[in-house]
């Protein structure tokens, strides 16, 4: 007993004794440096950002180097400044103002990644391939290799500079569409229509094989809700006729995993079928008439 | 009774341990003190009113100058001497100083700085940026940190790949230099390269050195010969600056120390160079021979490709002659020319000869002539006798380019069996150059 109490005159002694009471003063917190973030002297390119997309649309768009933003091991660079805003500026056209034609700007500005980061090359894996665009949590796109960004007009533009548009789009639409199943998930009958063949081994096929089982891209064999929104991104970017032709060039016989070529029509007509409803139940947007605002201001860029 | 002494022992280390003392160590808090280094490196880069004269060294290896000019809205404007367009066309991009976790430079939107950092790309596009592995780069870096610094230099490391970088204020006409387009690395390459003779040699303060320097490596080689006669070396990176090249390594002579080439100019009466090198002129003129002759040089890199899977030495560029590369023309004229290939005796399952040809990828073949195994070889001298013909593995070439091949006039076997034989200089451990002997005029570049 003696002890105790003997212990708790010491511990209170040097509890009151010991706590240095300093009063916090918030004017010191203004120093911390990068504290709210990089500061610099703001530049045409930084108006042209903040006027054409921060105050319309509540979107931010990084093209300074932060390698905080992106994986800490890869080579990468920033992009040229010439670049930013021919990118910016399509994806406006392509994504932003498409969108709003056929949904508003309310519904907009509510669901979109609020936060770009450009970086200049693509980022390579230790496999030998690349990643050309990622996405996190519904906030945030990052966008590569936009040092070779060339559209319809620019100098040197050649046709095969298509696929560098294409593929930022197909990310810009394939991270917007988690973000609207992630809100509304669309309909359970979507996970059965090619339940079985989902699958991790995904990497090890290609496209014209996945369309062979009824999937529009490898990637959407991953998983239902990848297959969901590869769906909605590839039609949006490649137009009703782009998907009509993935669709009827499925060699006829079956696939390795034991597909007909007439389940794997029927199996993409029925996802197509699935979203366009999912876009008119959930989100009252006309899906037909989206795609073909999308890839008309896609064809404006490369044709 | 012994817990007692216990007790005072921990009352009186408990109540003496700690010392109010409020005074912290240092006047100002540790964000303050930082914000104020960032605004001093700052002020110190955009105070330079020259701006600064800067080398990069990647740590994939060489050495490239820059030019920076920093002003106070974060915009920097640089050259660069990667090539001869990044060192006359004055470019603007962002910079930004920023505690990470030392004070630190980026230079955050693309420049010459990031050409040397690039990836390269092959997956989408095709891009080949610095000539570095994809993916890699020459493993340089744009965001630095403060290492070092004095009024006149700063000392910068690379975060990621750990690249150094030197910052040296520059002087006015420096500046001028940099700054109005001027700074033309092709002046002291066309200079040199109006020497036609393989083998070069340097004669300065009645000293004479045989130079070699390597344009895609940017390398610096002198040889030359002690008391005893014996070849020494000295080799150095160096980089192009306002009035020739400087050297990373200076080049101690023993007598003089040499850290550059300044003012070299064509003396077309001489036939040779000149060259300042500190205060005192020298001459930079062709030669006929090395300085000495590496005698075993000739079996040991037949030898090499034998010992090494009896495979075969490479050229892509294939003959030099006169100051023309590829004077064959055959990455014109051969259709799917890869490279001219010496293979010796059993190479391929020829056991006829020696081979010489080419390969091409018009259907994956190789033609090829074929010589007398093993070819003559006296005092560090190689010749070569011509046996046969249209050695053929795939499929056949036109006539035309045939005729490249084993033609008796202006074709590879002219060129290999050239009555005077070749010298054969090592440049790296599988690369040698095999020099003609009776001008040095005519070379080829043999890797494997």
């Amino acid at each position: 007993m003696k002890l105790i109490y003997f212990l708790l005159v010491v511990c209170t002694i040097s509890l009151s004794t010991s706590c240095k009471k300093e009063t916090l003063n918030s004017a010191d917190a203004e120093n911390i440096p990068g504290l709210g973030g990089d500061v610099w002297v703001k530049g045409p390119l930084d108006k042209w950002i903040y006027d054409n997309l921060t105050i319309p649309y509540n979107i931010d768009v990084k093209y300074k180097w932060d390698q905080f933003e992106l994986e800490l091991n890869k080579t990468l660079v920033p992009p040229k400044e010439e670049k930013v805003i021919p990118v910016m500026d399509a994806i406006r056209k392509v994504w932003i103002e498409t969108y709003i034609a056929e949904a508003g700007i309310p519904f907009f500005k509510q669901y979109t990644p609020k936060f770009f980061s450009l970086v200049g090359s693509a980022s390579y894996n230790t496999d030998g391939s690349a990643t050309l665009g990622t996405a996190e949590g519904g906030r945030k796109v990052v966008l590569y290799q936009l040092n070779y960004f060339r559209t319809k007009g620019m100098p040197g533009y050649v046709r095969s500079d298509s696929f560098l548009i294409k593929q930022m789009f197909q990310t810009i639409q394939h991270e917007f569409g988690h973000i609207l199943h992630q809100n509304t998930l669309y309909p359970p009958e979507f996970k059965r229509i090619g339940q079985k063949l989902y699958t991790s081994d995904w990497i090890n096929t290609n496209d014209a094989e996945a369309n062979s089982n009824g999937f529009v891209t490898a990637y959407s064999m991953s998983g239902p809700d990848e297959d969901f929104v590869e769906m909605i991104a590839i039609m949006l970017v490649e137009g009703k006729a782009g998907f009509d032709r993935i669709v009827n060039k499925i060699p006829a016989g079956t696939s390795a995993l034991g597909t007909t070529d007439v389940e794997a029509k029927k199996s993409l007509r029925d996802k197509e079928a699935m979203v366009v409803n999912y876009f008119k139940q959930v989100w009252s947007i006309d899906f037909y008439s989206l795609q073909a605002r999308s890839r008309s201001a896609i064809e404006a860029l490369i044709y | 009774m012994k817990n007692v002494f216990g007790y005072i022992l921990l009352v009186s280390v408990i109540l003496s341990s700690c010392r109010k003392d409020d005074a912290p160590a240092f006047e100002k808090s540790a964000d303050e003190r930082l914000n104020e280094v960032l605004t001093n490196y700052q002020n110190q880069l955009t105070s330079a009113e020259n701006g600064w004269k800067a080398v990069i060294y990647p740590a994939g290896g060489g050495a490239f100058s820059f030019y920076f000019k920093f002003n106070a809205s974060n915009r920097v404007n640089m050259v660069s001497d990667f090539d001869s367009a990044s060192a006359v066309t004055l470019k603007e991009s962002s910079y930004r100083l920023k505690a990470l976790q030392q004070p630190s430079l980026v230079f955050d939107t693309y420049s010459y700085v990031h050409v040397l950092a690039d990836p390269n790309e092959n997956v989408g596009v095709k891009a080949d940026v610095n000539g570095g592995p994809v993916g890699v780069g020459l493993k340089s870096d744009f965001e630095f940190y403060f290492d070092s610094s004095s009024t006149d230099t700063i000392n910068l490391i690379g975060r990621m790949n750990g690249s150094k970088a030197v910052l040296v204020k520059a002087t006015p006409q420096e500046a001028q230099v940099f700054t109005s387009g001027a700074f033309n690395i092709n002046q002291f390459r066309s200079a040199y390269g109006r020497i036609l003779e393989y083998f070069k040699r340097l004669s300065i303060g009645g000293q004479t050195y045989e130079l070699n320097i390597n344009n895609t490596t940017r390398r610096i080689t002198f040889n030359w010969l002690d008391a005893s006669n014996n070849l020494q070396s000295f080799s150095s990176l160096f980089y192009f600056n306002t009035t020739g090249i400087g050297f990373v390594t200076p080049f101690n002579t023993g007598t003089t120390v040499i850290s550059e080439l300044r003012n070299v100019n064509w003396v077309s009466a001489s036939n040779s160079l000149t060259v300042t090198i500190g205060t005192v002129t020298g001459t930079i003129a062709g030669a006929k021979a090395p300085l000495k002759i590496d005698i075993s040089a000739p079996q040991r890199w037949r030898q090499y490709a034998i010992d090494n899977g009896n495979d075969y030495w490479y050229s892509p560029w294939g003959w030099h002659s006169n100051g023309v590369d590829d004077v064959l023309n055959l990455r014109t004229s051969i259709p799917g020319y890869n490279y001219v290939i010496y293979g010796p005796r059993g190479y391929g399952g020829w056991t006829g000869g020696d081979l010489c040809g080419v390969i091409h990828s018009a259907g994956n073949g190789a033609r090829a002539a074929s010589y007398a195994a093993p070819p003559a070889i006296a005092n560090g001298i190689i010749k070569f006798t011509w046996l046969q013909s249209n050695i053929g593995f795939g499929s056949a070439l036109p006539a035309a380019a045939n005729n490249l091949i084993y033609g008796t006039t202006n074709s590879i076997r002219a060129y290999l069996t050239d009555p005077d034989g070749f010298y054969l200089v090592q440049t790296g451990p599988s690369s040698y150059d095999m020099v003609e002997t009776a001008e040095a005029k005519t070379w080829i570049s043999w890797l494997f």
